[in-house]
């Protein structure tokens, strides 16, 4: 029997958009701006409004992307002057008939909408974002994990969020004009590894931001913090990371000791508290079953009766 | 080589000097407080005279406001250009410069000051 169903013809509503996208060839050294028109419809983002114009008008443009959620922090681009992930900005939202695209500033381009983000990640490593130890035997051959209560992580939590998506590296105007300067994201990240209680680091980390190019270089201008997708506060670190420094050159604070590994408690049961069920599975009646199992089955399917045998001893 | 937490923490105690200090120096060339006119208060009398009345301010003044003006240079030369050469270059040449003028400054007031001690 048949049935019919009557699909309904669902209408988008499409605005016609005109992305300005400023392109650049390295082959040729040429820049300029590139203008498309694109149909917009609700819930679409830069992103997708790029793709559109990669499958269907310029299939050159060259723009950085993964997982279209603001998760991975590779889509970050000049969207109408402001630094921001391509597909977390749905397009109307914008407010504009035209959107101007362009690479991230105070970084290499690569093509088109790709930043070279080595400069980048080399200052990320100078402030060795892992946790550091003294003692290197316990480090580097682990037991067990470090303590770490829930309140000892939401003091740095926040800088726990960061992306590496470099847009507060493109918004901030010291790294505009200071190309060793350490950047707000490598600053951050710093406070972020020294105030973690399982970090022994702070010597190494404030001998590298306690530079002519560190921390101090900050004009607080805090352009950083207002373009952070995911809400993380640069500006705040670098200015705690200056009090930190400040404090343990002056004697006010010490180097702090890491936090311990964490004991195994013995099992102990609360007074009063229900015994826990016995396990279900009685492993004298599965292997009865077995055992029945494999003579029903032994000259039918002697491969299979041997391997079942195999596992019944292994029990 | 100084380490730039000192720089910078030399660079907030003197900024909280100069409030001071500064103050007491702008007070004497505004118009009414001591002499009728700015330009009075920069005739080379009265500067004379400045210097016997709040000389030890204008002794603090004049380190603490070389310090701060040429750390504070020191730090937009370094964010123009980079480099190791450019580095040692600025510092020398602010060292110098603070060298120069504090001492310069310091001999002038001094002097005006010893003269005039000795001689009143």
């Amino acid at each position: 029997m048949m049935v019919e169903t009557e699909v309904k013809e669902i209408k988008v509503e499409s605005k016609e958009v005109t992305f300005r996208i400023r392109r650049y060839d390295p082959e040729t050294g040429k820049r300029w701006w590139a203008e498309y028109k694109v149909p917009v419809i609700r819930g679409m983002t830069v992103l997708d409004a790029l793709l559109y114009i990669k499958e269907n008008i310029d299939h050159t443009l060259t723009a950085r992307y993964s997982c279209r959620m603001g998760v991975c922090g590779s889509c970050g681009m000049i969207i109408n002057g402001t630094p921001m992930l391509a597909c977390s900005i749905q397009v109307l939202d914008l407010g504009t008939d035209v959107v101007t695209v362009e690479p991230l500033p105070n970084l290499p381009t690569l093509r088109d909408l790709s930043a070279d983000f080595t400069r980048f990640f080399e200052k990320h490593k100078l402030i060795k974002p892992f946790i550091i130890r003294v003692n290197k035997e316990e480090y580097e051959s682990p037991q067990r994990e470090y303590r770490m209560f829930p309140e000892e992580l939401n003091a740095i939590i926040q800088f726990a969020y960061c992306l590496k998506c470099g847009l507060c590296y493109a918004a901030c105007p010291t790294s505009a004009i200071d190309k060793l300067y350490l950047g707000p994201q490598a600053l951050a990240q710093a406070y972020r590894w020294i105030s973690d209680v399982r970090d022994e680091g702070m010597i190494e980390r404030i001998e590298v931001v306690d530079s002519a190019h560190g921390c101090w270089r900050c004009h607080f201008a805090g352009s950083c913090s207002a373009v952070c997708p995911k809400g993380v506060d640069p500006a705040q670190g670098i200015q705690l990371l200056r009090a930190l420094a400040l404090s343990l050159r002056t004697g006010r604070s010490k180097v702090k000791k890491g936090s311990p590994i964490v004991q195994p408690s013995p099992a102990t049961r609360r007074p009063g508290a229900v015994e826990p069920p016995k396990p279900t599975v009685n492993i004298e009646v599965v292997k009865e079953n077995l055992k029945k199992l494999i003579e029903s089955i032994e000259e039918e399917l002697p491969s299979i009766a041997s391997a079942l045998k195999e596992y019944m001893e292994s029990l | 080589m100084v380490r730039e937490s000192t720089l910078s923490l030399l660079q907030y105690v003197t900024a909280m000097i100069l409030i001071i200090v500064l103050t007491v120096h702008v007070l004497t060339h505004i118009p009414g407080i001591m002499y009728s006119s700015y330009h009075e208060s920069l005739e080379p009398n009265n500067v004379y005279r400045n210097y016997r009345i709040i000389g030890g301010v204008l002794a603090i003044l004049l380190p603490v406001a070389a310090i701060h003006g040429l750390n504070g240079l020191r730090g937009i030369l370094l964010e123009l250009k980079q480099g190791r050469a450019w580095e040692l270059l600025v510092n020398i040449v602010m060292v110098i410069l603070g060298v120069y003028a504090i001492g310069l400054g310091m001999i002038t007031l001094l002097r005006w000051l010893g003269i005039l001690y000795w001689v009143g």
